[in-house]
Parts: structure tokens; C-alpha cells; sequence
């Protein structure tokens, strides 16, 4: 006695549909296993962050959110995992990541990344699996640390999922191929001379000064950087009187080569970030006026306005 | 003799709107009927026509553009009333509508107004459901009235490394418009029902309004440099009303009963109880709840016979339980449910199909 449920989805609409699918394969005696549930333009099971904020949607991946927007899909849920809200907040947050990616420190660091500020959009979320969270942090905070920074919070490896359905790239069991590369570049110096991977570095950088370099001498596992002549162009954290005195570190950098540093007759492009009471340089280039891509920064520069805190949240 | 003259009260009220084919009787229109989808077509109804009391109607012209929060927190309560009981041998089911009760019928039947337990619960999840709708409604900028907690713009600390941002919970206007559209109703009723009923009903109002203030928290957010915690923005938000519910059955789980005897103040029923103080956030009820085993056609209760059950457990769900030594019938269920989903780059889903057969019990 009693009225069975013949069946059970995720939502009606999916339960229908299943249903149909599965009795139109057994009429036609083909009996496909597999379910697919692909692309969707219309989410209706996300809970975000605070579960009243905006509804989810699927927005298209924008050009300048240079994290992802060659990621391999392209178009996005806002607001994304990381309960960011709006496009400009994304951004902004996305922006200090850029660098990392151009480390190459992981094969799956964007593929991460992307899964949470840019994730795909499908009928609920999907997150980044654990292993793919451990790989990536396992070889990239090594890096970050070069550059002052922690594997943050928010990507905490043990809030990602397991066995369930989770987003990786390549199959768990693939060994990373190891490069084995004898002495590895300092991080800060193993950058690309492209006007917009600079850019990438300026506003991910708090600090830029163009200068020239009187020594370069070891201290305490860093490489300690004395300049001689400096003009700031973004003095972010540093006080014009603390200038005068300015002493820069390349992190952990005592033992690891730095080419741009093998030449200390010309200017350098320098950037960097203050952590406690040291300046920490995050990149260095030679300031090369003859160099298109040098060239092309410095004209992109002078009106490029790199994703502010204070305009995304206020 | 008391409770026969008030279950009397909404059959006269319908019959009499039937007779005469007019409104629903001007003052019995009960607000939580906005609560149910399929009431009517609410979103093309005025204020006159809602099942609302002559003064809700007046603060519902005043006010229009809250009407859409009313009926979500007359939605959040009840949904949330069911949620929590969907296991109880009371379950919180609301009556169906008909064209002939024209909304006037109590939406929870004899529950409402038998001074219970249930009664004490169902006023304080309404009550918080319209306190939490209203105040999202704030946050979202949907009001002119009202927004975000402007007092906590600013400020923090700096030396903590966290400053106040976002969007705050203002919870102070959603409690007082919630006192305003649902106490006053019951204070200026006319002396038809017992005074302590009242008071009971006015208590646990305020008692659903105390735990949403008293579950709000802080949410924080880091967006320093690469996700760190150099910059943090905290705001002050509401807890989900799911957490809201479970608090609120606590209470009820743990409810006071007060002597129907109450002159000046509300006391204890119990003498020996009397000097223990009765807090803001208790719930109070004044009458015993009745059998919901058995069905009971007079006062509403459907009973539960037919209720879905769960064989191994010893808790209130329990087939022991919930069928009231009645005994089960199990039946067999057949399931279909994607299982071994994994994501395939890029970007789908992949399932396959997995069919189960579980059993389902049910209450003699």
C-alpha cells in the first residue's frame, strides 16, 4: 500500500528528463550507460558564500581577467568560489596571481586557480580536487616564498573534495616529470621581457623604481641589493626620507643565479613589496630603451591603471 | 467550552463571508496565508485583497514596496516550521486552501490558537522569517528605507588587521517593522481571546525576533595580495534561517508553561518554578498539546497514519515513534540516480546510471 516514487533526481527538471532519456534507450534496445550533463547557461543550484547575495550566473570569461581567460573555457559563475561578487573584485584579486602563473612552477597552477575564481559553468559546483590543490601548493609555494608570500588561506588544500566529482586536468596517478635543472634561476629574475607580463608585475608589485646598482653581496641566505642611484616610479609603501637609505633583498636568493645581475653597469627596472621591515624585490629587468617590449611597457605605463582594492569593495 | 467558541470563530467568519459574498471578514485575515505559492495569485493582489488584518492592510498602502518581503518571510517561516517538524508526529502541515474559507480559515488550523507548544513555535518562526526576509531586503538595496548598517562603515582595527566593509545585516529595522506589522494587531485585538493568549502570542513574537539578533555573526573576507590576510574586510550578517529554526526548536524542545491564571505578569504554571526568570528568548506556551496519533477531524489533526518512517532508528522519526506502536507497511521503492559522476576537461559532467530499490515504511 502506499504510493512509490519511481524515481529520484536532482530537481524535477533533471528527474524528468532522465527519465525520458533512459525509457527512449531502452524502447530502442541500445542502452547507453553514461549521463552527461554539460554547459549550462542557466544555474540553478548554486549556494554562494552569503546565501542571499546575487544569484549565480554565467557570465563570459572577460579578455583582461588574464588569469583565465585562456584557461580553456569561456565563460564563468559570479559571483565565483571564492565569494568574490563582482567581475572587479575577481579581477583585482586575480591580478596578483598572474606572476605566479608565469612561474610555471605547476602544469595545473592555472587549471586551480581558474576552477575557483573562474569556475565552469555547470549545473553546481564543481571544486578543484585535493591532489590537484596539493601538487600545485607542494610546487608553487616554494616559489612564493621567494616573493614573501604563504600559500593563503583560502586555498586551503583540505577543503576540496576527495573522491567526489572534482576538476583536474590530467589523471591523479600521471608522475609529475621532474626538471631537473642542476641550480634553478632566482624566481624574481626568471621573468619574461613582454610589456604585458610587466605590467602583470607592476600592479601585483607595491613598489617600482628605475635604478642603478652598486653591489650585489650575500647576507643571511639572501642576496642583499645596494643601490646608487634610484628614481622612484610607484613608491607604494616606502616614505621619501626611508628612500635615501633604501636596501633591497632578493629572498632566499644567496646561492641561486640572477643574469640581470651579472652586469651592473646600466639602469634596472626593479619592483617589489615590503614584508615587516625588508624590501623584497619581486622582479628586475634591464631597463633597455632600445627593447620593443621594454619600449611598449613604458608607453603602457604611463596611463595603464592597475585593479584597486578600495574601487572593488567598498 | 473555550477552545469549541474559538474553533466556532473562522467557520462563522467563512460561512458568513460565503453568505454575504463579501470580503473575508475585516479583521480575521491571517498574513501567513502570503507564505503559500498556489494562494491565490498574489503578485496581481492589492493590499485590500490580502489576507491581512485592517491595520496590516493600512501599513501594507503605506508601505508597498514591502510586500514582497512579507510574503518571503511568511514563506520562510512556514517552509522552516517544516523543515524542522518534518519528522514530529506534528509536522507543521498548513491547510489547504478552498474557495469557500476565502484565506480566513487558520493557515495552521486548531495549532494557531490552542496556546500549545506548537502555537509558541509557529509565532516566533514568523515572526523571525519576516525579521530576516525584511533585513535582506535592506541589504540588497531594495528599500529606501533602510540598507546596509551604516554605523559600521568604517572603523575597525587597524592594528588587528581588519576593518569593517561590505555590507552589514541592519537588523534593528526588519525587528521594528516586524513589532509593528505583527504586535500591534495583537495588542489592540479586542477582548474576544484570553488576555494571556495574548500576551503568550506577543511574548513568542519577540522571542523568533531575539534569535535572529542574537545569531547574527561576523563574516570576514581576505583580499590582500595573493589571498592574504594583509587586508580584510569584515561585515556583520545574519545566520541562515536554517540555523535560525534549529535554534528556535531548541526553545521549543525546552519551552515554559505559564499559569492561564496570569494577571499583571506571566509566571510559571508550576509554584515551585516561580522565582527561575522567564527570558526574553524563551517560548511560552499555556495549554498542553493534544494527542497527534490519532486523527481528529474537530480539531485538525490529520494523525500518522500513512507518515513515511524510518525502521532503524530510535529517534523521533523512528517507526516506534512517529506510528505510535501502531506497527509499519514497507513497501519497495525503485530508484534511478546518476552515481560515479566525474568531471572530464572540458567541461562536463559524466555519470552513469545506477538503479536501487530501497524500502519505504509507512505507519499503520
Amino acid at each position: 500500500m502506499g504510493v512509490g516514487r519511481s524515481a529520484r533526481g536532482r530537481g524535477g527538471a533533471a528527474s524528468g528528463v532522465l527519465l525520458a532519456l533512459a525509457a527512449a534507450l531502452l524502447a530502442a534496445g541500445s542502452a547507453s550507460e553514461y549521463d552527461y550533463v554539460s554547459f549550462q547557461s542557466d544555474i540553478g543550484s548554486y549556494q554562494s558564500g552569503r546565501f542571499y547575495t546575487k544569484p549565480p550566473q554565467c557570465v563570459d570569461i572577460p579578455v583582461d581577467l588574464r588569469l583565465c581567460h585562456n584557461v580553456g573555457y569561456k565563460k564563468m559563475v559570479l559571483p565565483n568560489l571564492l565569494e568574490h561578487e563582482t567581475m572587479a573584485e575577481v579581477k583585482q584579486q586575480a591580478s596578483s596571481w598572474v606572476p605566479l602563473l608565469n612561474k610555471n612552477c605547476h602544469m595545473g597552477t592555472q587549471v586551480f586557480l581558474c576552477s575557483l575564481f573562474a569556475p565552469v559553468c555547470l549545473d553546481r559546483p564543481i571544486y578543484p580536487c585535493r591532489w590537484l590543490c596539493e601538487a600545485v601548493r607542494d610546487s608553487c609555494e616554494p616559489v612564493m616564498q621567494f616573493f614573501g608570500f604563504y600559500w593563503p588561506e583560502m586555498l586551503k588544500c583540505d577543503k576540496f573534495p576527495e573522491g567526489d566529482v572534482c576538476i583536474a586536468m590530467t589523471p591523479p596517478n600521471t608522475t609529475e616529470a621532474s626538471k631537473p635543472q642542476g641550480t634553478t634561476v632566482c624566481p624574481p629574475c626568471d621573468n619574461e621581457l613582454k610589456s604585458e607580463a610587466i605590467i602583470e608585475h607592476l600592479c601585483a608589485s607595491e613598489f617600482a623604481l628605475r635604478m642603478k646598482i652598486k653591489e650585489v653581496k650575500k647576507e643571511n641566505g639572501d642576496k642583499k641589493i645596494v643601490p646608487k642611484k634610484k628614481k622612484p616610479l610607484k613608491l607604494g609603501p616606502i616614505k621619501k626620507k626611508e628612500l635615501k637609505r633604501l636596501v633591497l633583498f632578493l629572498k632566499n636568493g644567496a646561492d641561486c643565479p640572477c643574469h640581470q645581475l651579472d652586469n651592473l653597469s646600466h639602469n634596472f627596472l626593479i619592483m617589489g613589496r615590503k614584508v615587516k621591515s625588508q624590501y623584497l624585490l619581486t622582479a628586475i629587468h634591464k631597463w633597455d630603451k632600445k627593447n620593443k617590449e621594454f619600449k611598449n611597457f613604458m608607453k603602457r605605463m604611463k596611463n595603464h591603471e592597475c585593479p584597486t582594492f578600495q574601487s572593488v569593495f567598498k | 467550552m473555550d477552545r469549541a467558541a474559538l474553533l466556532a470563530l473562522p467557520s462563522l467568519c467563512a460561512l458568513w463571508a460565503a453568505v454575504l459574498s463579501l470580503l473575508p471578514c475585516g479583521t480575521q485575515g491571517n498574513w501567513m496565508w502570503l507564505g503559500i505559492a498556489s494562494f491565490g495569485v498574489p503578485e496581481k493582489l492589492g493590499c485590500a485583497d490580502l489576507p491581512l488584518n485592517s491595520r496590516q492592510k493600512e501599513l501594507c498602502k503605506r508601505k508597498p514596496y514591502l510586500l514582497p518581503s512579507i510574503r518571503e518571510g511568511a514563506r520562510l517561516g512556514i517552509q522552516e516550521c517544516r523543515s524542522q517538524f518534518r519528522h514530529e508526529r506534528w509536522n507543521c502541515m498548513v491547510a489547504t486552501t478552498t474557495s469557500t474559507q476565502l484565506a480566513t480559515a487558520p493557515l495552521f488550523g486548531y495549532e494557531l490558537s490552542s496556546g500549545t507548544k506548537e502555537t509558541a513555535f509557529i509565532y516566533a518562526i514568523m515572526a523571525a522569517g519576516l525579521v530576516h526576509s525584511v533585513t535582506r531586503s535592506c541589504s540588497a538595496g531594495n528599500m529606501t528605507e533602510c540598507s546596509c548598517d551604516t554605523t559600521l562603515q568604517n572603523g575597525g582595527s587597524p592594528s588587528e588587521g581588519w576593518h569593517w566593509g561590505g555590507c552589514s545585516d541592519d537588523v534593528q529595522y526588519g525587528m521594528w517593522f516586524s513589532r509593528k506589522f505583527l504586535d500591534l494587531p495583537i495588542r489592540n485585538t479586542t477582548g474576544k481571546e484570553s488576555r494571556v493568549l495574548l500576551a503568550m502570542n506577543l511574548h513568542n513574537n519577540e522571542a523568533g525576533r531575539q534569535a535572529v539578533a542574537k545569531l547574527m555573526s561576523v563574516d570576514c573576507r581576505c583580499h590582500g595580495v595573493s589571498g592574504s590576510c594583509a587586508v580584510k574586510t569584515c561585515w556583520k550578517t545574519m545566520s541562515s534561517f536554517e540555523k535560525i529554526g534549529h535554534f528556535l526548536k531548541d526553545k521549543y524542545e525546552n519551552s515554559i508553561q505559564i499559569s492561564d491564571k496570569t494577571k499583571r505578569k506571566m509566571r510559571r504554571r508550576e509554584k515551585d518554578q516561580r522565582q527561575t526568570p522567564i527570558l526574553k528568548d524563551d517560548l511560552l506556551y499555556v495549554h498542553k498539546s493534544p494527542n497527534y496519533c490519532v486523527e481528529n477531524k474537530k480539531l485538525g489533526i490529520p494523525g500518522t497514519q500513512g507518515r513515511e518512517c524510518n525502521r532503524t532508528s530510535g529517534g523521533a522519526d523512528g517507526c516506534n515513534l512517529l506510528c505510535c506502536g501502531r506497527g509499519y507497511n514497507t513497501h519497495v521503492v525503485r530508484h534511478v540516480e546518476r552515481c560515479e559522476c566525474k568531471f572530464i576537461w572540458c567541461c562536463y559532467v559524466r555519470c552513469r546510471r545506477c538503479e536501487s530499490m530501497t524500502d519505504v515504511h509507512t505507519c499503520k
